[in-house]
């Protein structure tokens, strides 16, 4: 079963490859056979006992025009489709290049609905899909709280917690510890107040200005917490 | 049309030529004459039907054709059924032969 149906995959696939590299030949090939088919049936007539003119009427009439019968044949064949589409694509810039101010402004009305689209779908990206830049399955992403389910979950995890959880853990690929707070940073022209997150392994900071240095204070922080217990 | 012509069947005009065809190469005309003459006029092919379909049977690779000489001595394009068109009778029968026996079971279900 599967060797003929490849074998029928293979027959097309050649098909297709004559059809649009030998176009010429085979529609003179069309041509040849649809009038050798008119000529066989007015002969066929003519035996019959009709009159000349009388046998190609009829062959005709029974025929059904020897042009849609050839346009039939060419529908039949492997690629009709492509044939199709160049034609359609072809119609296409032909009454476009016609109406310019009708292009214009479907082109103008394309290009700000896919402009709204992608910002809209970019958006939707990195707000709801990947909120956490660096995460590759978001929702593989869970926290951990101890107390009552609220935003500020009490008592918080000391340190020590984190690390026999780290430890101990057979259902997390990993733990981080983190704690946010309002900072002052100062060392720079004017001390600034930030809000920021403590956390064990990687810095997220709300302040552009100054987000290197606050990389620095955190981890300095972390390893003083490691020391304390 | 004379009012015991019916129209084909989707699908069964394959069936038809490929079983024409096992008897020998023939012209367009020789299958088209050769169905109205086993089926006793029920069904004519258009040669807006046999043409396309004879196309499409060739691209299957069902038939091959070849330019020859009609009875006549008049060029004539000859179809014959390859080995793949061969197993392709046999399956088609047999798809034809489980509808009909699925419709006349029903039709005779009391």
């Amino acid at each position: 079963m599967t060797k003929k149906r490849k074998l029928r995959w293979l027959s097309r696939a050649v098909s297709f490859f004559r059809n649009v590299t030998g176009r010429q030949k085979d529609e003179l090939d069309i041509a040849a056979e649809v009038s050798a088919h008119l000529d066989l049936l007015i002969e066929e007539n003519l035996r019959s006992g009709m009159k000349p003119d009388e046998a190609e009427r009829a062959a005709q009439i029974e025929l059904g025009g020897v042009e849609q019968v050839k346009e039939q044949v060419r529908d039949a064949r492997a690629g009709a489709w492509l044939d199709t589409l160049v034609r359609d694509c072809r119609f296409a810039l032909r009454m476009s290049r016609k109406n310019p101010g009708f292009t214009a402004v479907v082109v103008l009305t394309l290009a700000l609905g896919i402009a709204a689209n992608t910002t809209v779908l970019s958006w939707i990206s990195a707000t709801l899909l990947n909120p956490i830049p660096g995460v590759a399955h978001t929702s593989d992403l869970v926290t951990v709280d101890r107390g009552d389910r609220s935003g500020y979950a009490t008592p918080p995890f000391s340190y020590p917690d984190l690390r026999d959880l780290s430890e101990r853990t057979q259902t997390f690929a990993g733990l981080l510890g983190y704690h946010d707070d309002y900072m002052s940073l100062t060392g720079v022209a004017k001390p600034e107040r930030i809000f920021g997150n403590l956390t064990t392994r990687i810095i997220l900071t709300f302040s552009a200005s100054a987000r290197f240095s606050a990389a620095l204070f955190f981890r300095r922080k972390e390893r003083r917490a490691g020391e304390l217990q | 049309m004379t009012p015991e012509q019916t129209n084909l069947l989707q699908g069964t005009l394959d069936l038809l030529i490929l079983k024409t065809l096992r008897l020998g190469e023939m012209h367009g005309l020789g299958i088209s004459r050769r169905i109205e003459q086993i089926t006793q006029g029920t069904f004519s092919v258009k040669t807006g039907s046999l043409f396309p379909a004879l196309r499409r049977m060739q691209e299957e690779g069902w038939i091959k054709s070849a330019w020859g000489e009609s009875e006549a001595n008049r060029r004539a394009k000859y179809y014959r059924l390859t080995k793949a068109g061969m197993k392709q009778l046999e399956t088609e029968t047999a798809k034809w032969e489980r509808i009909v026996l699925g419709i006349s079971r029903t039709l005779e279900a009391s």
